[in-house]
């Protein structure tokens, strides 16, 4: 009898988010190395995907979407990954990189992907799990272990740094025009 | 802005919205030139953001993920408050239409059959996965082999000649060397043993495409070698293979996320054989943890 499997599923959507998500100014500089990092990270994610749903589903929790799942155990991964190097580095944390991304990237003077790149890894993967992986925000939350109002939270931190860091001169000035219609209030839960 | 309003934004913005929730998002809009400036200038951000990332991924790979039989195919989909998008649907939109027969077919086979998989299915399906890892896995980009030993090739040609100081730091220890080249390079660099028959003569900076790397020189009997290591994204350990590098012979193996080429005025044989003994020399646990900066 063949596994229940759901498809020979193309994830080539997966592999674009890893890439996208795993390149920073920090550690993985190039292509090659964000390839080859995905590449491992994902064989990992795709063995825990055989061993995780029975365990899931024995504690009772209600059976979850595969890609979901797919995406979630990546992104797991890759934290772990990500805290593993920031610890070999000696440094605080592994999101504290924020201010000095602002720093570098100042406003309007980098590309998109530049820009993308320098955000803190929380907002990234919030926002590139939506816009590349187009999944529902109850989904990309689901994946990403988070609250839906964490998400939308993290998801409104991260395009407002990327207004910030890619508006050329001209649009910055509409957008603060704009802006200041705008009343800027904290969402406090 | 009030939360459920910036909710419902990044809804519309993500395409997340029923059709009715859309059309009122719209009147809103309409109403408020603020909201629809925002709405304007975040989607022209998603699509600069899938612009900016379309050359990614340009490999398909077929993975199997295992649902486990009590998910019966359409079960378990998360009620969508704002995101309306079925996961299906959303599945389907990134299959081409022969997988999307296959997953048809693969589906109304999982809803027909009502067995437990065996435990031996979980093995049979590791092991497929393991076989898509090796056909999936890069052959070249894991380790840039050629760039360490063109480098590598490249430093020994330049500075272990003579008339010119091979290295800046003259030392015949091994962990003063790591502490100096640690203060210099932005990530830690752990050093091998070297065997009896290898003295080290000290170490210097070598450039490297990117980023500078490691190179120390060593002496054996009459000649001089050199190593260059430079600190890879966590490369799997391999042992010591040769490679025709820049007109030069070149060793090269990784250990501890970092590729390490060995190379100078020996045979081949020789300088496989003294990357070996530098391979195997060093136990794990002797290597001393460098502090950065110090």
């Amino acid at each position: 009898m063949p596994p229940l499997s759901e498809s020979l599923a193309d994830l080539s959507d997966l592999r674009r988010f890893g890439l996208a998500l795993t390149r920073d100014d920090r550690f993985v500089l190039d292509h090659a190395a964000a390839a080859a990092l995905v590449d491992r990270l994902f064989r990992q994610a795709s063995f825990e995907a055989v061993d995780a749903a029975p365990a899931g589903e024995a504690k009772g929790h209600a059976p979850e979407d595969a890609r979901v799942r797919a995406f979630g155990q990546f992104v797991r991964l890759y934290r772990r990954h990500a805290r593993r190097l920031v610890f070999d580095e000696g440094e605080a944390g592994w999101d504290e990189s924020a201010d000095s991304a602002r720093d570098r990237a100042r406003a309007g003077d980098v590309d998109m992907s530049v820009a993308v790149r320098s955000l803190p890894l929380e907002l990234r993967e919030a926002l590139l799990i939506v816009v590349l992986a187009n999944f529902t925000h109850r989904e990309a939350a689901s994946a990403l272990d988070i609250s839906l109002a964490t998400l939308v939270t993290r998801l409104t931190k991260a395009r407002e740094r990327l207004s910030a860091m890619t508006r050329s001169p001209n649009a910055a000035a509409t957008a603060d025009v704009a802006e200041r219609s705008i009343p800027h209030l904290r969402i406090v839960k | 802005m009030e939360a459920w309003r910036l909710t419902d934004l990044h809804a519309f913005v993500d395409d997340c919205l029923e059709a009715d929730q859309r059309l009122a998002f719209e009147k809103r809009m309409a109403e408020d030139p603020a909201l629809a400036h925002r709405a304007t200038m975040w989607r022209a951000q998603n699509s600069a953001i899938r612009s900016a990332f379309a050359g990614e991924g340009p490999r398909a790979f077929p993975i199997s993920i295992v649902r486990h039989h009590n998910e019966a195919p359409g079960r378990g989909r998360r009620p969508a408050a704002i995101g309306a998008r079925a996961s299906r649907e959303l599945a389907s939109r990134s299959f081409p239409p022969e997988l999307e027969d296959a997953s048809r077919i693969a589906t109304k086979v999982g809803a027909a059959s009502d067995f437990r998989p065996l435990p031996l299915w979980r093995l049979v399906v590791a092991a497929a996965f393991l076989c898509l890892g090796w056909v999936w896995s890069p052959a070249a980009t894991v380790v840039p082999a050629n760039g360490l030993g063109t480098a590598a090739v490249a430093a020994f040609q330049a500075f272990v000649r003579p008339g010119v100081a091979p290295v800046e730091f003259a030392t015949g220890d091994r962990t003063e060397s790591q502490e100096w080249l640690n203060a210099r390079l932005s990530r830690p660099v752990y050093l091998p043993a070297a065997p009896s028959a290898l003295s080290l003569l000290g170490a210097r900076i070598a450039p490297f495409p990117g980023a500078p790397a490691a190179f120390l020189v060593y002496a054996s009997h009459d000649n001089r070698v050199g190593l260059l290591v430079r600190s890879l994204d966590a490369p799997m350990t391999r042992e010591p293979e040769l490679l025709a590098a820049d007109g030069g012979d070149a060793a090269i193996w990784t250990w501890r996320g970092q590729g390490f080429a060995l190379v100078g005025d020996l045979d081949a044989p020789s300088l496989l054989k003294i990357a070996q003994a530098l391979f195997y020399s060093p136990a794990e646990g002797d290597q001393t943890t460098p502090e950065r900066g110090s």
